[in-house]
């Protein structure tokens, strides 16, 4: 609710069963209200809508619109010309003042019941209390949904990628890690690493965290693991079979904590299982920031 | 709204007449009580629609008015004579301060006061007088759910 905004207006022709159920429910039975000859007896051309009736329809068009968690603690109408049974009558309204008052915000609002013609018969006035929506709790949040599990074929072969081992290549590692043993062809333990289809970019599965609607807010490698058969050398053509085995949440002090682990198995020209690998890696996500 | 007590062209007969207060009354609020004032406001009201369904049950709020939906009609009824010191007389509006809900179970207790009355002149020089009639209502535990205000208005026909 905001100032100028306007209340759903509401129309309604009053009939002579409308007033007489207004008497029995106030029991007043004034007779100008239902009575034509009484009516006329007062200078009336016919019978008169109570005001208080008018009144009691307001106060329901506003907790219609207001909702359950609003209540009506005043309400003030003037009676500013009389309506005949029969007449044609809008009700409406609008906010002119919203007050936030500790938990509560005091809705001031303007309220009118018009004829055919537009003319304001009842003006008003109306204080609401209505107790303001806490930031709405989210429950427990789930970043490892099965949409996402699907997405990341957890479980599932996600692809295979080949990679010849030269000792080029082997030497080259050598370089970059400070390991002298060049043109040794048996290649270094941590070498495996180098065989992982999802740091080489080739298995692009990172646009599945698209799903997840939370700002990302760091990230890194958690965990890598590796099982030898046999040690990689020079020479081996290596098929890389990788898969997401497990995807799981925890919450840490960087935010909630993704943790997706794939493992992959490392297989040499005859087929055989050279290693086994498997690698964590972690996303952090604020809970409070959605972004979708 | 002018001071009435002090409008010096206010007659004493009726100057005496403010602070009057009425007898008590209590009533319990049956659920065809609240049934009836919704039916009375609902859309759409076609005659003879009282669908027992909707009949409110023990505990449920009434609409906000219904603790006393017309306090010059109520001044009637506990006995408080309405002022009509001119010719015409009519209901000129009314005000509801809603302290507290009213329930189906509730038992209800009105007092009904003359809380003021004024006297003012309209513009071709006719007098009109004020009278606003304040009725308050306690529930069972005491409490206050309410007041509401009536205003009278009695003024002089126009010359023909």
């Amino acid at each position: 609710m905001r100032a100028g905004e306007s209340l759903p207006a509401r129309s309604v022709q009053v009939t002579l069963a409308d007033v007489v159920r207004w008497s029995g429910a106030i029991d007043d039975y004034t007779p100008i209200h239902f009575d034509a000859a009484a009516a006329n007896a007062r200078g009336m051309p016919g019978p008169l809508v109570n005001g208080t009736w008018k009144a009691a329809v307001l106060a329901r068009l506003l907790s219609d619109w207001a909702g359950e968690s609003a209540t009506l603690t005043r309400l003030s109408c003037r009676y500013r010309h009389p309506d005949l049974v029969g007449a044609q009558l809008t009700c409406g309204g609008t906010v002119t003042a919203v007050t936030p008052t500790g938990g509560v915000d005091e809705v001031e609002c303007e309220l009118w019941v018009a004829d055919a013609g537009g003319k304001r018969t009842v003006t008003g006035t109306a204080t609401l209390r209505v107790r303001r929506r806490e930031a709405t709790d989210p429950g427990p949040v789930t970043l490892a949904t099965e949409e996402l599990k699907a997405a990341l074929k957890v479980g599932s072969e996600a692809g295979r990628f080949t990679y010849p081992i030269t000792l080029a290549d082997l030497d080259r590692y050598r370089e970059a890690v400070g390991d002298p043993a060049l043109g040794h062809e048996y290649a270094p333990p941590a070498y495996f690493g180098v065989l992982d289809p999802v740091e080489r970019r080739e298995l692009q599965l990172d646009p599945t965290l698209d799903l997840v609607p939370y700002a990302r807010t760091g990230g890194g490698n958690a965990f890598n693991e590796v099982e030898y058969e046999r040690p990689l050398r020079a020479g081996d053509v290596i098929t890389v079979a990788t898969s997401y085995t497990d995807v799981y949440e925890r919450d840490g002090r960087a935010g909630r904590l993704l943790f997706r682990v794939r493992t992959n198995h490392l297989y040499d020209q005859q087929g055989a299982l050279v290693a086994r690998t498997r690698m964590g890696h972690v996303l952090a996500f604020d809970l409070g920031r959605r972004i979708a | 709204m002018p001071n009435p007590t002090t409008a010096p062209d206010l007659p004493r007969e009726l100057r005496a007449l403010v602070g009057t207060v009425s007898a008590p009354r209590t009533r319990a609020v049956h659920p065809h009580d609240v049934h009836r004032f919704v039916l009375a406001i609902a859309d759409g009201t076609g005659a003879g629609s009282t669908d027992p369904a909707v009949v409110p049950a023990a505990g449920s709020v009434a609409p906000p008015t219904f603790f006393c939906p017309d306090p010059l009609v109520t001044a009637a009824e506990l006995g408080l004579v309405r002022p009509r010191p001119l010719p015409r007389n009519i209901d000129g509006g009314t005000e509801w301060e809603i302290h507290r809900p009213v329930r189906v179970g509730d038992t209800l207790t009105s007092i009904a006061r003359i809380a003021d009355i004024s006297q003012r002149t309209t513009a071709d020089g006719r007098p009109m007088v004020f009278t606003v009639i304040e009725v308050s209502v306690w529930n069972q535990r005491g409490e206050s759910v309410g007041v509401a205000r009536g205003t009278s208005v009695s003024y002089q026909e126009r010359a023909a």
